[in-house]
């Protein structure tokens, strides 16, 4: 069950995605929402992990 | 925060006053706007939303972030001193996931310039050292506010990004 700490992250985390899908030339701070989404790896189980990545290789996708 | 609702007879909007940046746990209760707000992820673009989106916008933006900041301010309390009566840490992080989900309905048709000048605030400066509040709060971290992991933490994405991301 994901607590308040975790449903910040992710909207945060779709927050960095809308961004970088609709506004890249303005969001230059793309880089470090990455790195931070990175690290985060190292603290998620399993099942919290696959979604990351994915969306990892989303934003960069996009970039 | 000004409240904004459409008024049954017409296609106007009307705003009013409500809500001090107080963390009494009023917030979450009173904001009608967010019904409003919401429906803007999904919308298409009108040039009848676009005058809703501008009107609430040029009430909203300058309360939103001045709340923004109180919330930060206040998370942002060392241990040893006491947050002010009827706030807890549970209570501001219901706050902040609040304001984080306005920001995304806020920004989802458009970049407000409002949110273009303050980019810094939100998402940091590398070059100033502005860390950022989204960016803060990102690598935030906050045991007790954590959920249960040993339940194989399923990380709440939501149906819109796996729509976006069909083939994953």
């Amino acid at each position: 069950v994901p607590g308040p700490l975790e449903k910040i992250r992710a909207s945060i985390c779709e927050i960095a995605e809308l961004y970088a899908l609709k506004y890249s030339e303005e969001f230059k701070q793309l880089g470090s929402f990455v790195n931070g989404v990175w690290t985060m790896l190292t603290t998620v189980g399993p099942s919290g992990r696959e979604d990351l990545v994915s969306l990892i290789d989303f934003i960069f996708s996009q970039s | 925060l000004p409240v904004c609702h459409r008024t049954i007879s017409s296609s106007t909007m009307v705003c009013s006053p409500l809500l001090t940046p107080s963390l009494d746990g009023r917030l979450t209760e009173s904001l009608p706007v967010l019904s409003l707000i919401s429906r803007w992820r999904s919308q298409f673009r009108t040039d009848r939303l676009y005058s809703e989106i501008n009107f609430v916008l040029s009430r909203f933006c300058q309360p939103f972030y001045e709340l923004f900041g109180h919330v930060d301010r206040l998370l942002s309390t060392p241990a040893s001193q006491p947050l002010p009566p009827n706030a807890s840490i549970e209570l501001l992080a219901q706050a902040l996931l609040l304001l984080t989900e306005l920001f995304h309905d806020l920004n989802s048709q458009d970049l407000p310039p409002f949110f273009e000048e303050h980019l810094d605030d939100f998402m940091g400066n590398e070059a100033t050292g502005k860390e950022g509040w989204l960016r803060k709060y990102l690598s935030w971290e906050r045991p007790e506010l954590k959920g249960d992991v040993s339940d194989n933490l399923e990380f709440p994405l939501t149906s819109r990004t796996m729509m976006m991301c069909p083939d994953r």
